[in-house]
């Protein structure tokens, strides 16, 4: 990864931090900061890697929304 | 006969049902026996939570009245069993293996519930797993309101999970069989670790109604028994379309054993991260491989090459902090017993809606392809767990350090919906067991049955119990 690649995902990884203090400050202690970082930098990667995966505007997600309509 | 005849504690359900139909026993005494090993032994393998004792006994007489005027609702009626309390049971707390949701209480049973009781099963105990089946990322067994699980194998080592009660439970002889759930392995561990055949069904087989949700797209209930057979008579009775349930499969699932093969069985063999596995799980799956080709043939196949582990993290993080997110919003999460399990919803809560649906929609190009493979097989084999139960008292983590936690046909079975039983195939360190998977095209169970059951035709593993 370039520096300017690793640049880029710290500061994904630092403003997503930033809305879970935004929201749940109080409760982490410096030891949970840490353990959050981590979680996060783990999602943001594997977000990276699957924008890599080409797809097509036709690549539809894997789930069907079914209308409803009830009887009667 | 006492609560320590172990013939009747390892029964089969089918050899419970001959019982029960030639009279050596009733559903009365069958319950008595079991809700007595739970009430003995349960505790000292931390498997229960709630003994339905009230519940087994009514249902256990309406049994037996039932059976006494001729009136036979199929090879369940009578059995024992145990549910994972993640399963809605009217009236009985359902925990969901959490600490501040102990008093939890539904007012009416999960639909896999109301299935059994229609079968004629009699519910014994709801039974111990991890706290919100895993979903918070933990990695020690010290993760339940029960306390760490134990393997009825080796006491110093857990059973695996999310379905760890379930698994000690059905090892143990404390109930025929069990039902598990499954998001991404907890069928298939705890039955790798604890040597039972466990069934994690085609997604959609079994209705989800009244089962905790932790990922909507992910989650699936199944049996946990002592052979291959029993899986599919269970399945029968759990499985159909449940309009509560949008997901459940319209097809009828019908556990046909008189038709099924014996041999002749085409198997892919997945060899792909045998290199990272522990060396006795590796040395007895080839032995299994062995043993199958008297009654197959054998090819070798490889995944289609794509990051399965990030897709499903995605996707598990993402609908996990939703399915949690109230309990997330208000704290609660804070007293789950698990450290790690305090802080593990929080990330998932970040992922955008973008970055979840790119993971959904190459989960559909990986499904298509997954398809198309095993399409070409009666089922493909591989280790069901790569390393055989930790110590309780050691990260996962640090105990897996020289080879790989992840087993990625359990990742991409979750992902893709796909059935898969595991079956015991031997032993390896500290006397623990290890287990095979048999894994195949959604809608194949009774193929993966047929293939368990040959192979436990030429085996005996799944007939050997720990001592008590």
């Amino acid at each position: 990864m370039s520096g300017s690649q690793s640049d880029a995902r710290a500061a994904v990884v630092e403003a997503r931090y930033q809305m879970l203090a935004a929201r749940f400050g109080d409760r982490f202690d410096a030891a949970a900061e840490e353990k959050l970082r981590a979680d996060l930098a783990k999602l943001v990667e594997a977000a990276e890697t699957l924008r890599s995966l080409p797809v097509a505007n036709g690549d539809e997600p894997d789930f069907v929304f079914p209308p409803v309509r009830r009887d009667g | 006969m006492s609560v320590n005849d172990d013939h009747l504690s390892f029964a089969t359900i089918r050899e419970l049902g001959r019982m029960l139909r030639s009279g050596d026993t009733t559903p009365t005494r069958l319950a008595e026996h079991f809700l007595g090993r739970l009430e003995t032994i349960g505790p000292e393998l931390n498997a229960v939570v709630t003994i339905t004792r009230e519940r087994a006994m009514r249902e256990a007489q309406l049994a037996e009245d039932e059976l006494a005027s001729g009136y036979d609702r199929g090879p369940l009626h009578g059995i024992p069993y145990g549910a994972k309390d993640l399963l809605a049971t009217a009236g009985i707390p359902t925990s969901w293996g959490a600490e501040p949701l102990r008093g939890q209480v539904f007012s009416d049973d999960a639909t896999a519930v109301k299935k059994l009781r229609d079968a004629g099963a009699v519910l014994v105990a709801k039974l111990a797993m991890i706290e919100m089946a895993g979903g918070m990322g933990y990695n020690q067994p010290v993760a339940s309101l029960t306390g760490a699980p134990r393997n009825p194998w080796n006491r110093d080592s857990w059973t695996g999970g999310s379905s760890s009660g379930s698994g000690a439970s059905v090892a143990a002889g404390l109930v025929p069989f069990a039902i598990g759930s499954e998001t991404g392995g907890s069928i298939l561990s705890p039955s790798s670790y604890c040597g039972l055949s466990g069934l994690r069904p085609s997604y959609g087989r079994v209705s989800r109604h009244g089962a905790m949700a932790l990922c909507w797209t992910l989650d699936k209930l199944g049996p946990m028994c002592h052979t291959a057979d029993d899986t599919g008579l269970v399945l029968e009775a759990l499985a159909g379309y449940d309009p509560a349930d949008g997901s459940t499969l319209r097809e009828t699932y019908r556990y046909e054993p008189e038709h099924a093969r014996a041999l002749g069985f085409r198997l892919g063999v997945l060899r792909q991260g045998l290199d990272q596995v522990q060396p006795e799980v590796k040395a007895n799956f080839e032995a299994a491989c062995d043993a199958l080709s008297n009654v197959a043939t054998l090819e070798e196949v490889v995944l289609p090459d794509y990051p399965y582990g990030d897709v499903y993290a995605l996707i598990l993080s993402s609908e996990g902090a939703a399915a949690f997110e109230d309990l997330i919003e208000q704290g609660v999460i804070s007293g789950l017993t698990a450290p790690e399990d305090r802080l593990g919803g929080y990330a998932g809560t970040t992922v955008t809606a973008v970055e979840y649906l790119r993971a959904m929609r190459v989960r559909r190009r990986i499904n298509d392809e997954v398809d198309a493979l095993l399409s070409r097989y009666d089922a493909v084999v591989h280790p069901a767990s790569n390393t055989v139960a930790s110590p309780i008292g050691v990260n996962f983590d640090v105990y897996a350090k020289p080879w790989s936690r992840r087993n990625a046909l359990t990742s991409l079975g979750n992902l893709s919906g796909f059935p898969a039983l595991s079956v015991a195939t031997g032993f390896g360190e500290r006397g623990l067991p290890t287990g095979m998977q048999i894994a195949g095209r959604v809608g194949s169970e009774n193929a993966l049955i047929a293939v368990g059951s040959a192979y436990q035709q030429l085996t005996d593993w799944h007939a050997q119990h720990p001592k008590n």
